[in-house]
């Protein structure tokens, strides 16, 4: 007889993820580089050099001018080179931050973005889909705000913070927001004819949060006292 | 930034509990992260300039509100459009919108207020004396930067503003060396420079104890020119932050006028001028709004009426479809988005409406590839992206500031990573694992690898990792493990996949120990007609500290008699606080023995 192994848990929390989103007709779209040009990475989304914007995140750059993608957002200009809405997709990925690691920091980590495009996505389907996500996937009972929050390629953009009851506080946990008019213009799109909106979240946090891990650094030691857990 | 309510309360009317503001501001975009006495403090993001000052914040709950800003009484001065006594030279006008400036004589230099020396300390800023300190209330309070010079240090009455030099330097007046890229905005006297506008003044024209007359300078610096500099010389000031993000051109009369106003109070002063030399005017911004837009990228039905309440309450000019951006606002409001996202902020993000996308046709997804490889048996491991030098191949791409030279550079493999996670549970019996990601060779390509301390696929290309080797030397790993490490796409062709059924589990995860575990294997016979999953569930409850019960092998013999199996099981002990000893596990093990042999009918092997 053979013993089944485990599947990482990461891996499982993300499947689940998607399943929710792929339910809704979301396609996946998985194959994005994790190593990407500073334009997609940065100036296609509205992150100029030069500007503040850019010191929030601590990015790892490659000795040939390369950046490790610091979010998934980075598939964006990419995908739209390509492809025209109506549109809706999913992109998990391994992302990187160039900070000290910690309980609750690690260098490496997944997110989960989403993009939605068509003639007439409004914000109301914005937050409608993003609380149905948290329902689904945290438990009908979570309670979810949206909170205006500041990214340069959405416009309204916000975050949404579920409760977190046991600590009795709010806890953000996804970035989102209606796609940037000038986003929209770079890809040859008429922003009063098309709208969308996109999202993005950590899943190792979310993961934590949902089997109440409290160190995400387990994730990638790999020891089987953990992996085999789940 | 801190803002103490008290002080908010100078410009605006407050009723409301410190909690119940703190959660107004994060409702409105200022989250609120801690609350310190009177004190809150916001997380204020890039494209907000204007609510990095006292008023800025208290005229954002004013608009909330539908309140008036209570505007400070601020003595009015007599402005000319050139000094009297100094010589002011621009060496490129666009580069300098505004300067203006006022000249105090009679000055003494003395501490400050108390009030002025209590509101400093609860936004953290340091205290000096009144000419500083109030330089610096006046920038928290209405967010224009001011600085003071001791005018008798202004060598020949002469300023020149200009772009630096290279290697142009400066002692700034916290004794620091500095050597300003070249293009940075500086001023110079008749014979040297005396400050680096925007971030610091020069220690040889700062305000000291005998400091008799001042010019207080206020100005309007470019934001892209002071970012430069200041990360170039590695300094950021509460000044510099302001100016990167944009200041409000519009505050230098007030800003001026409230700083002579506190002076004036708290020494025997006397204002011999005051000039403001505006070299361009403050932009006028006009952006057209579609009423029906709103509606329709919201989503929500927001009549045009509370729209333009909402603007007009937060500065905006309305004139039908035409706004115009108050002068606070012109570092962040340029498109008609930018609009409609004060609407829904103060109408409320949680009182918009919400409903799920509509549906189109659910898309199958699966990671089939994974999931046979687990139900075969292989546990999947995630490993670092990255490895020291001795661990790629030759010609890896490597990080510029990585965090460790472990960590230097991209992975040219997963056999590394997969003999790491061997290494690190050399407790185990065996190891099955498998890990799927992206390698660099330098090119990014998805790679599956499997490490196994038993056999692998013969259709795959099989290679031994041994103890002596150099990588399994390197990560200490005690002994051999077969490893194979494909393309990801070349897997789905080389290996029939039966689509396997996989269920994930909700699990309550169990802490574990940064100590090894205790390792042990456990058989017994039992009759065939028992059922496995109660037998594990029965060990697993038996103690506390058994993290592991895993059944790996099953099999009946004749040896055993009629209707009888053995099972064998590992089963791995972990203590939070330490690694348990022989007698202790040998104690837990009884405890399992005799539960099986009470409750199962089981014989020990």
């Amino acid at each position: 007889m053979i013993k089944k192994g485990n599947l990482h848990p990461i891996t499982q929390f993300m499947d689940r993820a998607i399943a929710i989103f792929a339910q809704l007709g979301f396609e996946v779209v998985d194959n994005m580089p994790e190593l990407e040009q500073e334009y997609y990475n940065f100036d296609f989304l509205r992150v100029p050099a030069d500007h503040p914007s850019r010191d929030i995140q601590d990015t790892f750059w490659t000795t040939d001018g390369h950046v490790l993608r610091t979010h998934t957002t980075a598939f964006q200009g990419r995908y739209l080179k390509n492809h025209k809405p109506p549109l809706r997709v999913i992109v998990p990925g391994r992302c990187f931050r160039n900070e000290a690691t910690d309980q609750s920091h690690e260098a490496q980590f997944y997110q989960l973005d989403g993009l939605a495009m068509d003639k007439n996505i409004t914000m109301a389907d914005l937050m409608g889909t993003v609380e149905h996500f948290f329902k689904k996937i945290l438990g009908k009972a979570s309670e979810i705000r949206f909170v205006p929050h500041h990214y340069p390629f959405v416009e309204p953009g916000m975050d949404a913070h579920i409760s977190w009851k046991s600590k009795n506080r709010w806890l953000e946990v996804l970035g989102s927001g209606m796609v940037h008019p000038e986003i929209l213009q770079a890809v040859n799109l008429d922003p009063k004819v098309w709208q969308g909106f996109a999202f993005g979240m950590g899943l190792d946090r979310l993961a934590m949060l949902y089997y109440g891990i409290d160190d995400i650094r387990l994730f990638y030691q790999n020891d089987f006292r953990f992996l085999k857990q789940f | 930034m801190k803002a103490p309510i008290s002080w908010l309360k100078d410009f605006v009317e407050i009723n409301e509990t410190p909690k119940k503001l703190a959660e107004i501001f994060t409702l409105l975009g200022a989250e609120v992260e801690n609350i310190d006495g009177d004190t809150l403090s916001l997380e204020i993001t890039p494209n907000r300039s204007d609510w990095l000052s006292i008023c800025g914040l208290a005229r954002e709950l004013a608009a909330y509100w539908g309140k008036k800003v209570v505007k400070p009484e601020i003595s009015k001065l007599k402005y000319s459009n050139k000094s009297q006594i100094l010589d002011i030279v621009f060496s490129d006008k666009k580069l300098f919108p505004a300067y203006a400036a006022v000249v105090l004589e009679n000055i003494e230099i003395k501490p400050s207020p108390e009030y002025i020396q209590e509101r400093l300390k609860k936004v953290g800023i340091k205290i000096h004396n009144n000419i500083i300190d109030t330089t610096n209330y006046v920038m928290m309070a209405l967010g224009l930067p001011l600085h003071a010079f001791d005018l008798d240090d202004i060598i020949g009455q002469k300023m020149i503003l200009r772009e630096s030099k290279t290697g142009e330097k400066l002692k700034t007046l916290d004794d620091q060396q500095r050597e300003p890229p070249a293009g940075s905005l500086v001023i110079e006297d008749d014979k040297r420079l005396i400050d680096l506008m925007g971030i610091k003044g020069g220690a040889n024209s700062g305000v000291k104890p005998s400091t008799k007359r001042v010019l207080l300078q206020a100005t309007v610096d470019d934001p892209k020119r002071i970012r430069a500099a200041s990360k170039a010389i590695g300094l950021v000031s509460e000044a510099s932050y302001r100016f990167e993000r944009g200041v409000d051109q519009e505050m230098i009369r007030p800003s001026l006028e409230m700083a002579v106003g506190i002076i004036l109070n708290s020494c025997a002063g006397k204002v011999i001028e005051a000039f403001d030399i505006i070299n361009c005017p403050t932009p006028k911004r006009v952006i057209k709004i579609d009423y029906e837009r709103v509606i329709n990228l919201l989503g929500t039905q927001i009549d045009k009426i509370k729209s333009q309440v909402i603007l007009g309450r937060l500065g905006f000019g309305v004139d039908g479809s035409k706004i115009e951006v108050p002068s606070w606002r012109l570092h962040d409001i340029f498109f008609e988005e930018d609009l409609i996202e004060e609407i829904a902020r103060h109408y409320g993000y949680n009182r918009l409406k919400r409903k799920i996308i509509d549906k189109k046709r659910a898309v199958y997804y699966d990671d089939t590839v994974e999931k046979f490889l687990v139900n075969a048996g292989f546990t999947q491991a995630l490993t670092y992206s990255f490895l020291s030098k001795k661990e790629v191949a030759d010609g890896a791409i490597s990080l510029i500031k990585p965090l460790s030279p472990e960590t230097a550079f991209l992975r040219t493999s997963l056999v590394p990573g997969l003999i790491k996670t061997a290494a690190r549970n050399a407790w185990s019996k065996e190891i099955k694992i498998f890990e799927t990601g992206n390698i660099f060779t330098p090119e990014e390509r998805k790679y599956i690898a499997l490490a196994s301390t038993g056999e692998l696929p013969n259709n795959l290309p099989n290679q031994k990792i041994t103890p002596d080797q150099r990588l399994a030397k390197l990560n200490k790993l005690r002994r051999s493990l077969n490893i194979t490490q494909i393309p990801y796409s070349q897997f789905l062709k080389n290996v029939s996949i039966i689509t396997a059924s996989y269920k994930h589990k909700k699990i309550s995860y169990r802490p574990i120990s940064q100590f090894p575990p205790a390792a042990r294997d456990i058989a017994f016979i039992v009759s065939t007609a028992s059922v496995n999953d109660k037998m594990t569930q029965a060990i697993k409850d038996a103690d506390e500290r058994l993290v592991i019960v895993e059944l790996f092998d099953e099999f009946t013999s004749e040896k055993f008699g009629r209707n009888k199996k053995s099972l064998c099981y590992h089963l791995v002990f972990d203590d939070r606080t330490r690694t348990l000893n022989n007698g202790e596990v040998a104690r837990i093990m009884d405890k399992i023995n005799k539960m099986l042999q009470n409750n199962f009918g089981a014989k020990i092997r």
